[in-house]
């Protein structure tokens, strides 16, 4: 047998083990989720707040506070604003990580997934967390400045809303396929 | 003949046997054999195999070319009746779930067939130890399956059940702990062609430990069956939840941009 071979064959069930391991682990603790659509009620909701948010972020508020009170002030109130911006992004993912839950369990339990839309899904699912840790890290060390996070603010905002009223089609959707069901069982 | 053998692999080999019969009346003194039929017929097979392995020993002793093909040839067959277990742990996983099932079945097997191709391709060298690759490539089968049934378990929070987690993982452990033994022993022949047999019998004696434990949860715990629901409701959400994702990462996206992004 080959070193290389030798090497690549150890690494592999190494590797095999370790996720075995710990996936077990993490499936059996602390992953129960509640079944059935119900988890649909439990929609996004931190995008809501985006307004508020939107206007904590508003440059000419620092530039007021700058002329105002000092630079002691303001630097105080640019890392508030930062902190507030890095609790935006984590709202951000948490929507996004409750979406993606509901999507997950509307494919556990239906009778036929597409593998374009899973798949499709997946894909999402790991660009987004790399990019969430790149802006987060950008966050962290002072790169994105605040027009960028107002901005954001904004597209997040106007998110919102088409957010709210495509998860409220979506909830009477499910109901109306349940009442279906319900009806045809009948 | 059997006497020629060191007493820690006869103690090993009585363990091992011992613990498998045990393992196989517990099966079936629980009725469990309708819930596991093809644990069951592996563990018999194996059972099967070791009295083969005793006889053979006896009439053709430990070196000569018909001991070796007898061996090997039960196990393939003991193998193929591993990779059945198998099948049954990914259903009693997934098997449930109608949809996800069919999507991971494929992908699963796919992924298997990859690194059962692979296995066999990069080894071409090894020629010499044709039946170690061969065992080695199918314990890569066997335990890439495992794997990819809890990782789709994992992704998509479908309940595990302690039994099909315990059977999985003895099943998974097992061949991760054959391809490591097997390829320490291709590599090193002459150190530790003595110390292969025992570790193999000390690795399957914690297996079947699990599967024991596997198989007192499996008497005991109640599993309601999910109730899925009609095909429509995944048909019309799933694009629209993929739309709002990417949505979401279309922020994420712009935020990383310099200039000024754009609504």
């Amino acid at each position: 047998m080959s070193a290389t071979f030798f090497i690549a064959a150890v690494v592999f069930a190494l590797l095999l083990a370790a996720l075995l391991l710990g996936a077990s682990r993490s499936s059996r603790r602390g992953r129960r989720r509640p079944d059935g659509l119900a988890v649909l009620d439990r929609a996004p909701q931190h995008l809501c707040n985006m307004g508020p948010i939107r206007r904590s972020q508003d440059a000419a508020d620092l530039q007021y506070v700058t002329n105002r009170s000092g630079r002691e002030l303001a630097g105080r109130l640019r890392r508030e604003r930062r902190d507030v911006a890095l609790l935006y992004l984590n709202s951000l993912r948490a929507d996004f990580e409750q979406l993606l839950r509901i999507a997950r369990v509307v494919a556990l339990l239906s009778p036929a997934v597409s593998r374009s839309h899973e798949y499709e899904r997946l894909r999402l699912s790991v660009s987004f967390r790399i990019r969430f840790q790149l802006v987060k890290l950008r966050l962290l060390f002072g790169d994105a400045s605040m027009p960028q996070v107002a901005a954001l603010g904004e597209m997040v905002s106007t998110l919102a809303i088409r957010m709210e009223a495509a998860m409220q089609a979506l909830g009477e959707r499910a109901a109306m396929a349940a009442n279906l069901a319900l009806t045809s069982e009948q | 003949m059997l006497s020629a053998l060191p007493a820690l692999d006869l103690v090993l080999w009585a363990a091992t046997t011992l613990g498998g019969l045990f393992l196989f009346c517990l099966i079936l003194a629980k009725h469990l054999d309708r819930e596991f039929p093809f644990l069951t017929i592996y563990l018999g097979a194996n059972l099967l195999q070791t009295v083969t392995q005793l006889f053979v020993y006896q009439l053709y002793g430990f070196n000569s070319n018909v001991t070796y093909a007898a061996v090997w040839s039960s196990q393939a067959v003991i193998v193929v009746a591993r990779a059945l277990a198998t099948y049954e742990f990914c259903y009693r996983v997934l098997g449930h779930y109608r949809g996800v099932w069919a999507l991971a079945i494929r992908i699963l097997l796919l992924c298997g067939a990859l690194v059962l191709g692979l296995m066999l391709a990069f080894s071409r060298d090894g020629f010499r130890y044709a039946v170690m690759t061969l065992e080695i490539a199918s314990e890569a089968f066997i335990a890439t399956i495992v794997v990819g049934t809890v990782l789709f378990a994992r992704h998509y929070e479908a309940q595990i059940e302690l039994s099909a987690m315990l059977l999985g993982l003895g099943l998974g452990l097992n061949s991760c702990l054959k391809i490591l033994n097997d390829a320490v022993l291709s590599r090193y022949w002459q150190n530790y062609s003595g110390t292969w047999n025992e570790v193999a019998m000390v690795g399957f004696a914690g297996v079947l430990a699990l599967w024991v434990f596997a198989m007192r949860a499996a008497a005991t715990e109640y599993v309601p069956k999910p109730e899925l629901r009609p095909a429509e409701v995944y048909r019309a959400l799933a694009p629209q939840m993929n739309r709002r994702l990417a949505e979401l990462n279309d922020q994420l996206v712009r935020f990383l941009k310099p200039e000024q992004p754009k609504l």
